[in-house]
């Protein structure tokens, strides 16, 4: 009987560990979906440092659904759909890119893109065929019991820069909020 | 002592076992479901070009959803919830309900689908309180979480939706949609 106690408490370790292995670094293939809300100009114009936009602003919403990977090293990728949202219409694009991430000794989840791995084509809308690379804003947040969910948003305003196929240069500022789950451990 | 580790393997396989038959084939329980959508909206005699351009002046508001969704193993179910939202006018609230069919493919990808008749709203606060309403519900499809604990979906591609009202007007409109779903319950009834 006590050997099943000692058995019983040293899993209950185990999985502790396990637990706790899980924070320290990340492994397996989230599924996550969001919203943002930005504001674009033209790149020309741009942003005043302290955000205010210099020109009129186009805004508009996306939602996304994708699939983020997360390696035991500190990379991972991102593959995933938006669904943006403005007075000219509706549009679809399928983006991806990789990224790094880091966990602080607080238990905080930071990710970064790697620059110059960023795709994206449009794929319905009004400008469906053009392609574009988008400056990924960074995002922190939170690694939930276990790692079954992830929460993610950027901390700070970053005007990022949008280039297009057609020659189209923009700057926009979004906010965004994602929630990632777990579907699997595995990582490949 | 084995009649232990018999019972602790038999107690984890069968664990797994409605696990993976929830991933594989069929859910089953009730959850909680949240999420927003940011819609843009014309009159339904004007509407939307092939692109979803839209082919008049449309107003855009964004709408929160709160709502609780029931996945029966037949592959069918229901979603009752109450959305939230405000435009540059006012704000508004409104319950709604439908029936729901779903497919999980064999990548684990869910489809739902709303069942086309059962849907049913009433607008509670705003300017159009005490209207009724039909609104097209578009497909939506995501992932099932481990363990089917939490469900994300979205609708893939802009389709447009008609909406029809008590009074008699008539409107267009597209939407981008996030859901999270999260089980509360393994009960489906």
């Amino acid at each position: 009987m006590h050997r099943f106690f000692i058995l019983v408490v040293a899993g209950m370790t185990a999985s502790a560990s396990a637990f706790a292995d899980d924070h320290a670094r990340l492994h397996g293939t989230y599924a996550f979906t969001g919203v943002s809300l930005c504001i674009r100009d033209s790149a020309s114009l741009g942003f005043d440092p302290n955000f205010a936009a210099k020109g009129r602003v186009k805004l508009f919403s996306y939602t996304v659904e994708g699939i983020a990977v997360f390696h035991a090293d500190g990379t991972g990728t991102s593959n995933s759909r938006a669904y943006s949202v403005d007075t000219g219409g509706g549009e679809t694009s399928d983006s991806s890119f990789q990224f790094t991430y880091t966990i602080g000794p607080d238990g905080k989840l930071s990710v970064k893109a790697v620059p110059g791995t960023f795709t994206d084509t449009i794929l319905t809308g009004p400008i469906a065929g053009l392609t574009q690379v988008v400056d990924v804003a960074d995002v922190s947040g939170f690694i939930s019991e276990g790692s079954r969910s992830i929460t993610l948003a950027p901390s700070a305003p970053t005007v990022l820069m949008v280039t297009r196929s057609d020659g189209g240069q923009y700057a926009q500022i979004c906010n965004q909020s994602r929630t990632h789950i777990r579907i699997s451990g595995d990582d490949r | 002592m084995h009649r232990f580790f018999i019972l602790v393997v038999a107690g984890t396989t069968a664990n797994a076992a409605a696990f993976a038959d929830d991933h594989a084939g069929r859910l089953h329980g009730t959850y909680a479901l949240t999420g927003s959508s940011y819609c843009i909206q014309d009159s339904a005699s004007l509407g939307f070009n092939p692109n979803f351009s839209p082919k008049g002046p449309v107003a855009s508001f964004s709408s929160t959803i709160e709502g609780v969704m029931v996945f029966h193993a037949d592959g069918t179910g229901t979603v009752t919830s109450r959305a939230f939202s405000v435009d540059a006018g006012a704000g508004s609230t409104g319950d709604s309900s439908y029936q729901t069919t779903y497919a999980i493919g064999p990548d684990r990808k869910l489809s739902v689908k709303a069942v086309t008749g059962t849907y049913s709203s009433t607008i509670l606060t705003g300017p159009n309180a005490g209207l009724t309403q039909v609104v097209d519900v578009p497909d939506t499809s995501g992932f099932i979480g481990e363990g089917a604990r939490a469900i994300i979906l979205a609708p893939p591609t802009p389709t447009v939706l008609t909406v029809t009202r008590s009074n008699g007007t008539q409107f267009a409109r597209i939407c981008n949609g996030s859901l999270i779903a999260t089980r509360i319950s393994d009960d489906d009834r």
